[in-house]
Parts: C-alpha cells; sequence; structure tokens
C-alpha cells in the first residue's frame, strides 16, 4: 500500500486486459452482449458522445497541416485516446451485461444459461408490451409527471385535491404517475439529469431555467396546434399569459397563475413609529429611519436561497423607476445588468441590509424573514399573497396577527404582475403528449385557477375567474391585494422570471459581499452580467 | 496475555477482566485536563442535538422567542404533523432494509478481497489499490450523471436493488481500507499453524480469520451502515416511486420554499436520527463483544 | 513474509472478482466520462464539443472561485489530516483506560457522525442562527446583552464556524483507534507498567507506534473526506459570504447542476482528484503504510 498512488496508464491497461475477454476489435460483441438487454438507446448516446469527440479531434488534426513529427504524435495520441474510450464502453459493458445477469438470476433464480438470458429479455421487453397494450382503449395512458408540490409546500393541498379529481375524471383514460421531488433544489437537481439524458418527464413545471433547458435540447413539444385546436381552453389562458413565456416565438409552456405581489406591513408597529406606506422610495428610506428610531427593525430581508424577499425590493426599486428601468423588469434575459437603475437599486439595497434588517438576513432564509415578520419583530416584508394564511395560523403569528396586517404597492406606485412559466409537456411520442395535454389541461384551467385563487391567494390568469365576495369576508389581504394591483401605475415581473437561474444564485453570494462592503454596487452589476454571460446560446 | 490468575497476582492493576485502569498515583492536573478536554467533547457532540429535541416540542413561537426555555409542555403535535406530512413509516421500512442489505453485501465483498490484499502479495495489487483509492476521491457531483445512467442501463432504476448495490460501491474503499489493515494486524502465526493442521484456504479464513476480525467488521460495518442510512441524493436521483425512496428525502418535505414550521422540521430531524443513533448503540455492542475477542488472541 | 499466493492463485482470484465487479460498476464508466469530458465544452442543453485545455486554461487562470475553492480545500485538508486525527486519537487513548465513562462518551461523541449530514447542517443552521440560536442565547445569557453575531455569514468567523462543525467530531477515528488498541496484547502493557511506565510514557512509547497503521488510515480517511464535504456547507452558507467558505464539491456542484457547465465542473472534478491523489501519497508515506507490524 506504499506507493499507493503509482498509478500508470500501463497498469491500468494491463489490469483492464486481464478482466476483460471481449475482443476490442470488432463491434460485433457488443450487439450481442446487449441484445439481452435491449436498452441500446443511452449506450448509443454516450457512444455518440464521444464519436463526436473523436471527430472533433481529427478535426483540429486535420485544421493546418501538420509536420510529419506533430501527425505522428497526434495520430498517436488519437490511437491511445481511441483504444482508451473503446476499453473503456467495452469495461462498461460487461458490467452492464453483468447487470442483465445478476437481474435475471434475481428474477429466476436457478434457471440455466439459455434460459436465464430470455427472462432477462422477456423482463426488459415488458415496458414495450405494455406500451402496445395502453393503445388499446381500456388501459389508461401513464404519464409521468413530478412534482415539488409536496410536505410543507404551500400548495400541496391544492395539488392533491387536483390530482385526485382528475383520477376521478379521466382515471381510465390517462394514469398520472406522480414522482415526489420534495424542494425546489431536489427537484431541478434531479430534473437536470433527466434533461442530460434526454429523459424528461411528460409534464415538467418549466421553473429555475427548465424551460430553456427542454426547449434547447429539444424535448419540449410545441403546444401550438394543441391550443389552436382547443379555442376554448385557450381563451381560459389568455394571450397575455401565452405570450410572456414564448421561447423562439414558440408557446411551449401553458402557465398556472399570475403573481400579484406588493409588500405587508404591520400596522401597528407603523402607528408606532407614525408612519403610513411611503409613496416615493426616499420616504420609504425615512420611514425605515423612523422605525428603527423607535426601536423597530424595519424589513424582513434574507439572501439565503433565492433572495427573494430583498429581489422583491430590487426589483420593485428597479421597476418604478422611469420606463427605463420599468422595461428592463419586463424583459426576459437581460445581456447585461450595469444600468444606472440597477446600481441605484443596489446602492438602497445595501443600505437596507446594513442598517435596517435582522441580524439573520444575511445567508437568512425564507423561514427567518418569514417567521421575523409574524412574529412582530420587523415592520414590513415583501411578499405574495400566499402568505397570508399563516397570519392566521396561531401556530406561526402571533394571536391575531391577521388583523394587524396591511398590504401596500411598492413606493413610486408598483407592483409585480408576473405568469408563471408554468408546464411543458416532454413526452416521447405523440399519444403520451396527447394525455399530458389532458392532464395540463385540468391543471391550468378555469377550475384549477379557481382553486388556486381560493386556496392559495394565486390570481387567475384572466378575468373569467372572478373575485368572490365570500373570498373578500374570508381573505380579505387576497382581496386588497387585487385592488391595489389594479391601481398601481407600474407592473413589472421577478427576477425569478427575468434572469437566468445561476444569476439569482449570483444575487444570494454577491449580496452578503456588498453588506460587508466586499463589492459595490457598480462592481456587482459588471458581476451579474458575467453570470448572464456564462448561460451560452 | 493477562489470565486470571496473572491479575490476582498484581494487585496494582484492576480486578475487572478488561482492565485497564488507570493507575494510583497519577499526575492530578492532568486528570483535570483529561476530565476537561472529555467534558468539552461530550458538550459539543450533544449540545446541538439536545437543543433540537427540546425544540421539537415546543411551539414554533417557543422556539422563536425562548431559544433555551424548556417546552412548557411537552407538545406531541409536531410528531404527529411530521408523520402527516411525509411518509416516514414506508420510508423507515426501505431505509432498513436497504441500510442492512447495503451493510451485508458491502462487508461480504470487501471482507474477501481485503483479506486477500492484507496477506497474499500478487501482481497487480497496487494497481486494484491505488484504483479504489481513486474512487474515495471522486466527487459525488461528478458521479451522479454517469451513475445514473448506469443504473438505468442494467435496469435497476427505481428499485431497491440499485441502490443497495450503489451503496455497497460508495463504501468499498473505506470497508476496503478499514479491513485491510485490521487484518495487517492479526498475527500471520495463526494461518500458518491452521494450514499446517491441514486446513485449506476457505477454513482459515472462515474458521480463524474471521472470528478474530470481528472488531474490524463491527467497525467498518458501522460507517457502511451510516453510510446507507443517510445518504440522500443518489436516492432521490435512482428512484422515481415512494416505494423505493429512503428517509433522508423525507427531510426535505420540511423544507420547501415559503415553508416556515421548525416545529415539525426538527421533530422529523429527531425521527430520522433516532433510529441510526439506536442501530449505532445495538451494533456497537457487537463491536464490544469483537474488542474482547481481540484482546484475548494475544 | 506472505503466504504462498501461487498455492491459493485460485482462491485469491476468487477473492478478488467481486470486489473488481463492484468496482467496475461504480466507477469505471464515471471516471472515463469525467476525465473524457474534462477536455469538452458541454453545456446542458448544447452539443458536445471537444476544447483540448480550455476548461483548465480558465481554471487556472480566470477563475478566482476556483482557486478560492482549491486554497480551501487544501487547508480543510490539512487540518482534518492533523489536528482531527490527533482528536480523535487522544479522545481514543482516554477511553482506552476503560474509566467509569468510557461507554457513555464513545457513544456520545459518536453522535455528530451518526447524523446525516444534511440533518447536521440543517441542525447547525439552526444553532448558530443569530437570532434564536441557541449559541447566542447562551452568549446573551452570559451577560452579553445584545449579541447578535452572525457566525456563519460574517467574514471574520465564517471560516471557523464551518471549519468547527466537523474538525471535533472525529468520533470514527477514535472508534477505528479503540479496535485496534484492543487487538494489541494486555501482555506488552503489563510488562511495561512492572518496568515502571507511567500512563503518557506507554502511550508515547508503545500505543503510538504499534497504532501506526490505523492512524495513517484515518488520516487518509479524514483527509480526503474533505473532497465529498458537500452537504454541510450547502446546508449553512453555499459557500458564502462571497466565496469565503466555498470547496471544490460546491464549486463543482454550482457548476454543474446551476450553471449547467459539465465540462467545467469535470475539469475540476479531475483537479479535485489529483488533490487526493497527492494527498493519500504524502500520508501514506509519512505513516508508511502497508507493512505489517509484526
Amino acid at each position: 500500500m506504499n506507493k499507493i498512488m503509482a498509478v500508470s496508464t500501463g497498469q491500468i491497461s494491463q489490469q483492464k486486459d486481464r478482466n476483460i475477454t471481449i475482443p476490442l476489435d470488432s463491434s460485433r460483441p457488443f450487439t450481442q452482449v446487449f441484445e439481452p438487454c435491449k436498452k441500446n438507446a443511452t449506450i448509443d448516446r454516450y457512444f455518440s458522445f464521444f464519436a463526436g469527440m473523436e471527430a472533433d479531434m481529427l478535426e483540429t488534426s486535420s485544421y493546418r497541416t501538420p509536420s510529419m513529427h506533430e501527425r505522428g504524435m497526434l495520430t498517436m495520441k488519437n490511437r491511445i485516446t481511441r483504444k482508451a474510450i473503446l476499453l473503456g464502453l467495452a469495461l462498461f459493458m460487461t458490467v452492464s451485461a453483468i447487470g442483465c445477469g445478476t437481474q435475471a438470476v434475481t428474477t429466476s433464480t436457478g434457471a440455466e444459461a439459455g434460459k436465464t438470458e430470455q427472462s432477462a429479455a422477456a423482463k426488459t421487453e415488458a415496458p414495450a408490451a405494455e406500451k402496445s397494450e395502453a393503445a388499446a382503449p381500456k388501459e389508461p395512458v401513464k404519464i409521468t409527471y413530478p412534482s415539488y408540490r409536496v410536505g410543507v409546500q404551500v400548495s400541496s393541498q391544492t395539488e392533491r385535491t387536483l390530482l385526485k379529481e382528475f383520477a376521478e375524471k379521466f382515471g381510465s383514460e390517462v394514469e398520472v404517475v406522480v414522482e415526489e421531488l420534495p424542494s425546489d433544489t431536489a427537484y431541478t437537481d434531479k430534473l437536470k439529469i433527466l434533461v442530460a439524458s434526454n429523459e424528461l418527464p411528460d409534464l415538467i413545471d418549466g421553473k429555475n431555467g427548465m424551460l430553456d433547458l427542454a426547449v434547447k435540447s429539444g424535448q419540449a413539444v410545441d403546444l401550438t396546434d394543441y391550443l389552436n385546436a382547443d379555442p376554448e381552453y385557450k381563451a381560459e389562458i389568455g394571450d397575455a399569459a401565452l405570450n410572456a413565456n414564448l421561447r423562439n416565438g414558440k408557446p411551449y409552456a401553458v402557465s398556472m397563475g399570475r403573481q400579484l405581489v406588493g409588500y405587508f406591513y404591520n400596522k401597528e408597529l407603523f402607528a408606532k413609529a407614525g408612519i403610513k406606506p411611503a409613496e416615493t422610495w426616499d420616504e420609504f428610506m425615512t420611514n425605515c429611519e423612523k422605525l428603527k428610531t423607535a426601536g423597530i427593525v424595519p424589513l424582513s430581508l434574507m439572501t439565503g436561497e433565492n433572495a427573494w424577499t430583498t429581489n422583491l425590493l430590487l426589483a420593485s426599486i428597479v421597476g418604478t423607476s422611469g420606463d427605463a428601468g420599468n422595461a428592463f423588469m419586463n424583459k426576459q434575459f437581460p445581456a447585461s445588468y450595469e444600468t444606472p437603475e440597477m446600481i441605484d437599486g443596489l446602492k438602497k439595497i445595501q443600505a437596507m441590509l446594513k442598517n435596517y434588517t435582522t441580524s439573520d438576513a444575511l445567508g437568512g432564509l425564507y423561514a427567518n424573514a418569514a417567521n421575523n415578520f409574524m412574529q412582530g419583530k420587523t415592520a414590513m416584508i415583501a411578499n405574495g399573497p400566499w402568505m397570508t394564511p399563516d397570519f392566521a395560523n396561531p401556530e406561526k403569528s402571533l394571536p391575531g396577527f391577521d388583523k394587524m396586517v396591511g398590504v401596500s404597492a411598492y413606493p413610486g406606485s408598483g407592483m409585480f404582475n408576473s405568469y408563471e412559466i408554468g408546464y411543458i409537456i416532454c413526452s416521447k411520442d405523440k399519444e403520451h403528449a396527447d394525455a399530458a395535454f389532458k392532464f395540463l389541461k385540468y391543471k391550468t384551467g378555469i377550475h384549477a385557477q379557481q382553486l388556486a385563487l381560493e386556496s392559495d391567494g394565486i390570481f387567475p390568469l384572466t378575468d373569467k375567474v372572478p373575485i368572490s365576495e365570500e373570498l373578500k369576508q374570508t381573505n380579505p389581504l387576497v382581496a386588497e391585494t387585487a385592488s391595489v394591483g389594479l391601481k398601481a401605475k407600474y407592473n413589472y415581473m421577478f427576477f425569478d422570471v427575468i434572469s437566468q437561474a445561476n444569476v439569482i444564485d449570483t444575487f444570494a453570494k454577491l449580496y452578503p459581499e456588498l453588506a460587508f462592503e466586499k463589492i459595490t454596487a457598480e462592481e456587482m452589476v459588471v458581476k451579474l452580467t458575467e453570470a448572464a454571460a456564462r448561460n451560452k446560446e | 496475555m493477562s489470565t486470571p490468575a496473572q491479575t490476582i497476582d498484581r494487585p496494582r492493576t484492576s480486578p475487572k477482566k478488561a482492565g485497564r485502569i488507570s493507575q494510583p498515583g497519577v499526575n492530578p492536573l492532568v486528570s483535570m485536563l483529561k476530565y476537561a478536554f472529555i467534558l468539552v467533547i461530550l458538550l459539543i457532540s450533544v449540545g446541538p442535538f439536545l437543543w433540537v429535541f427540546l425544540s421539537s416540542f415546543k411551539s414554533n413561537l417557543e422556539i422563536l422567542n425562548s431559544a433555551l426555555a424548556l417546552p412548557a409542555r411537552l407538545k406531541f403535535s409536531n410528531y404527529v404533523m411530521a408523520f402527516k406530512i411525509a411518509p416516514l413509516a414506508q420510508f423507515y421500512g426501505n431505509s432498513i432494509l436497504i441500510a442492512v442489505t447495503g451493510t451485508l453485501l458491502n462487508l461480504t465483498v470487501l471482507g474477501m478481497s481485503g483479506y486477500v490484499i492484507a496477506r497474499f502479495e500478487f501482481k497487480g495489487k497496487k494497481t486494484i489499490m491505488s484504483l479504489v483509492s481513486m474512487a474515495l476521491l471522486i466527487p459525488g457531483a461528478a458521479l451522479l450523471l454517469p451513475l445514473y445512467l448506469t443504473v438505468r442501463n442494467v435496469g435497476l432504476y427505481d428499485n431497491i436493488l440499485g441502490l443497495i448495490l450503489i451503496y455497497a460501491g460508495f463504501g468499498l474503499p473505506v470497508s476496503l481500507y478499514i479491513l485491510s489493515s485490521y487484518f495487517l494486524t492479526i498475527p500471520k502465526e495463526l494461518e500458518e499453524s491452521a494450514y499446517l493442521d491441514g486446513a485449506g484456504f476457505l477454513r482459515t479464513f472462515l474458521t480463524i480469520i474471521l472470528p478474530i476480525a470481528k472488531p474490524g467488521f463491527g467497525t467498518a460495518g458501522v460507517l457502511q451502515f451510516l453510510l446507507c442510512w443517510n445518504e440522500f441524493q443518489f436516492a432521490l436521483t435512482l428512484t422515481t416511486g415512494l416505494k423505493n425512496r429512503t428517509l433522508p428525502v423525507a427531510l426535505f418535505y420540511f423544507k420547501s420554499q415559503f415553508a416556515s414550521d421548525y416545529g415539525a422540521m426538527f421533530a422529523a430531524t429527531i425521527l430520522v436520527v433516532i433510529p441510526s443513533i439506536i442501530v449505532y448503540v445495538l451494533l456497537q455492542e457487537q463491536v464490544v463483544s469483537g474488542l474482547a475477542a481481540g484482546a484475548v488472541k494475544g | 513474509m506472505a503466504l504462498n499466493t501461487t498455492k491459493n492463485i485460485k482462491w485469491v482470484i476468487a477473492f478478488l472478482v467481486p470486489t473488481i465487479l463492484l468496482f467496475l460498476f461504480m466507477y469505471a464508466f464515471s471516471l472515463i466520462i469525467l476525465f473524457g469530458s474534462s477536455f469538452t465544452d458541454w453545456t446542458l442543453g448544447m452539443k458536445v464539443s471537444f476544447t483540448g485545455l480550455r476548461n483548465y486554461l480558465e481554471l487556472f487562470t480566470d477563475n478566482e472561485d476556483f482557486l478560492k475553492s482549491v486554497f480551501n480545500t487544501v487547508v480543510w485538508i490539512g487540518l482534518q489530516a492533523t489536528v482531527h486525527v490527533t482528536i480523535g486519537v487522544t479522545v481514543a487513548l482516554i477511553l482506552a483506560r476503560r474509566e467509569f465513562y468510557w461507554k457513555f462518551v464513545r457513544t456520545v461523541y459518536m453522535i455528530p457522525n451518526i447524523i446525516s449530514s444534511a440533518a447536521l447542517g440543517m441542525m447547525f443552521l439552526c444553532f448558530l442562527n443569530p437570532d434564536f440560536g441557541a449559541l447566542n442565547s447562551i452568549i446573551r445569557l452570559a451577560g452579553q446583552k445584545d449579541f447578535s453575531q452572525n457566525w456563519l455569514m460574517d467574514y471574520k468567523t465564517s471560516f471557523f464556524t464551518v471549519t468547527m462543525m466537523w474538525l471535533p467530531f472525529a468520533a470514527v477515528v477514535t472508534i477505528l483507534v479503540l479496535a485496534e488498541l484492543a487487538a494489541i496484547p494486555e501482555s506488552i502493557f503489563e510488562s511495561a507498567r512492572v518496568d515502571g511506565a507511567t500512563e503518557l510514557g506507554i502511550n508515547l512509547h508503545i500505543s503510538l507506534p504499534m497504532l501506526r497503521n490505523i492512524i495513517g488510515t484515518c488520516a487518509i480517511l479524514a483527509g480526503t473526506s474533505m473532497l465529498q464535504k458537500l452537504d454541510m456547507i450547502l446546508m449553512t452558507t453555499g459557500g458564502g459570504p462571497g466565496n469565503r467558505t466555498m470547496n471544490l464539491p460546491i464549486f463543482i456542484y454550482q457548476n454543474a447542476l446551476k450553471d449547467n457547465n459539465f465540462g467545467l465542473a469535470n475539469a475540476a472534478g479531475v483537479t479535485l482528484i489529483l488533490i487526493g491523489i497527492v494527498t493519500v501519497w504524502i500520508i501514506s508515506r509519512a505513516f508508511r503504510m502497508g507493512h505489517s507490524n509484526t
């Protein structure tokens, strides 16, 4: 074990040669090995991955005429690489073959070799057989649908209801196989692995950059024909929502809701400091100072996760700063963040992070910010109406807290009005795409919009779903948000919608640096631009 | 070897059979330092855990406003909530099945090769060790995609068997290190005399070596078990249905965006952690009996 | 020295095959992908193209985060292979005397290592919360009324705080060493005591040299565990503030699964493996590992 690391390629290949019995010079054994497995798709992909690499290498080598010496080196290098790659693939395939073997053994213990192979083949063919059966009218089509709306996620209850209703109504035609992926991180991490292996589920949520990945990798289904074939449903979604998230001019995603977001404030604390919701950002800052003087922490900010409450304020400062700033906050994927509005906004945020927020804001989570507000420790939080049920929950908020809270538009009369990106169909064939569309329709139609409004405070896509008198009674803050939203002069979208996912992470990463004055607002916008540029087109 | 007879002869050592007790007349300052050190170790080890444990019986309000106070009354609703929010019961079953089988598989495979590597000289031994060491160094994020493809190709995607194999493989370098270095401490004379008595390779391994190597297996087993029990990322990536998910996945049911209830989250954490502590305490007794066996052999 | 290999060659091979198969199943394909793609431009949703050393050039010439990650990773490996192992061995030597508390301490000390790193990260995050966390509450109770240190996100304390989340918890080292100590024949200690050696002397001159192999193993395991430290940092600081607590696994995770840049991430992965190889080499040299004690 001394010289543990005396790794030389010679040694490795020697070792490998000894264990591998498949001849490398012919491609036949590969197929032979794989026939019982019948899972060539991925292998092909990897094969082509390497083949592509090789082709590129050859290209570079013939790009300019190399000297004899160079050429010798290059071909030798190529030979070595090719040998290594073939060796590697052979290794992998042996392993896979062994895997098939083990699988077969577990399904039919004690079977003789030939039989074992057969049973392996039979088992792997089973899904195919299932598929053709599914074409028969009686078998429901199975579609896969990953969901992060589980556990303590705010809309998990609505999700359960919709799934149950759909199963009752259309269960004989479409069976939705749900994969629960708790938390946003788990959701996007797993979907990215599935993007890379070209195996996205039938219906996914396009948030956190998934829409672009699904479109770029060619897995998203263009929904134009589906929508045109069903004008009634198309009207339920509305042109505004459909046009908000086009890619290459085509609708790939159908939104499930509209977010109207202002900010909540604690009326009692405001009264104590003798202030009312600010009309301008200067007044907002003065109010913060007054609250601070009164011994009250003004703002619930957080910079962990996606820096949600902090980014809402920044977006509002930019979005209400005039036409240029408002246009910036309404257009997706800005190439540059180096605008005067952004710099000015970040300077204000810097002041807020330094003076007007809690000690746990830096690196804090949404939970920290929300709890601070609901415990009456801070006077304001920027967040949407989905938070309102928590105000009345004695487990989470001060007693009678829902009566203390008011909602306001941002200074300069601004309000978020942002369509959720929505659901994307990524089915491989028409049969599944049709089934997925059926589910998508149920998940985004009028009934679902109504449910989302009533239980989660997510606003409907069009005015086909009215805000009922009853809702005004049960949850006045939601109704109030709607009326405040109508009056607002400026509307704009979330950074989570206009920026790529990695830019959001960059925000979260840079805010502490900004608060500790390790970077200036001017330097921060440059870094944001750099992050945006890392998303290659 | 300290037989009872010898112990009686020498009254200065403890009459206990394990008797490795400090002598009288040890420098009191050294003793003080020693106890202080142990006390600090104890405090930092159990402090955060105890705090979370106590907090799991509090309401969210109590947690936020009086961090150090004892719960006003023991509140079990957090635990009830935890079971409601995540499919904990099912995940328990899966975790136990996967961790136990994964550990057994790992120990069997690595016990065999660990022994051979510790005892025999052969060509390629260094290569094997180098490659295995390398496995210890591969970043998990880089393994995610290739392993997903591998597992999918052999038809073990969304299959408990796939997770078991993967976990046995994750523990490969650590178990191999531990087991082979434990085998190295066993005097060769034992095997040599067994061979002289006419025992074959397999019998020597099974009847002479394995019983002595119990402490090694105990420690490697504990580490492997914890690895299987606690792994999250691959459990999520390599399975789809609830029927194959493991307990750490449950923790994330309490961590969604826009969630703010610490009580249920703490309760879930405790529920995930407690079984592994119990299993450790139980397995540890195996290690202890192994320790005693080891003490006798000299 | 070794037992007769040729005589038992069949058994030797038979005993090695399962391990080799398991290794190939897990790592062969992964390693090929890792090395191969580190020379490509491989961004999620885009075509893969060969770019030679460009990823490496980009990492080493103008990527502050990467260089900081390498630096932090190396520092943490160093601390873990020395301080961490020393703490673990010290506890083991104390517990080996089997005074009344030894079983209790051994169990309790293990708790932070039993808990999954995601859960542990969550615990520390709450425990260290500047506002309602227990640590600051204790300090406030002790008299500092307005104490609200943000341990994890303050530039002054973040690196130290993150380090303390794993550095003192060396129970794995302790149980490994304890198992090995039990294997040392009692007679050796007996005769040393008869010769009038102190406990400290016995520890220094008898136990430690005999523990050389296992301590080396511990140093390798502890050191290289820093190459996998992801969950704890991700759950607490996410590498921040800035890149103050970033390490290579975080860097790789962010580049692969946030920036979708698998090529660059895998180039960093190859660097990580190289750092690991050097670590293992240095440690196994330092401990002259692999030689039997007898």
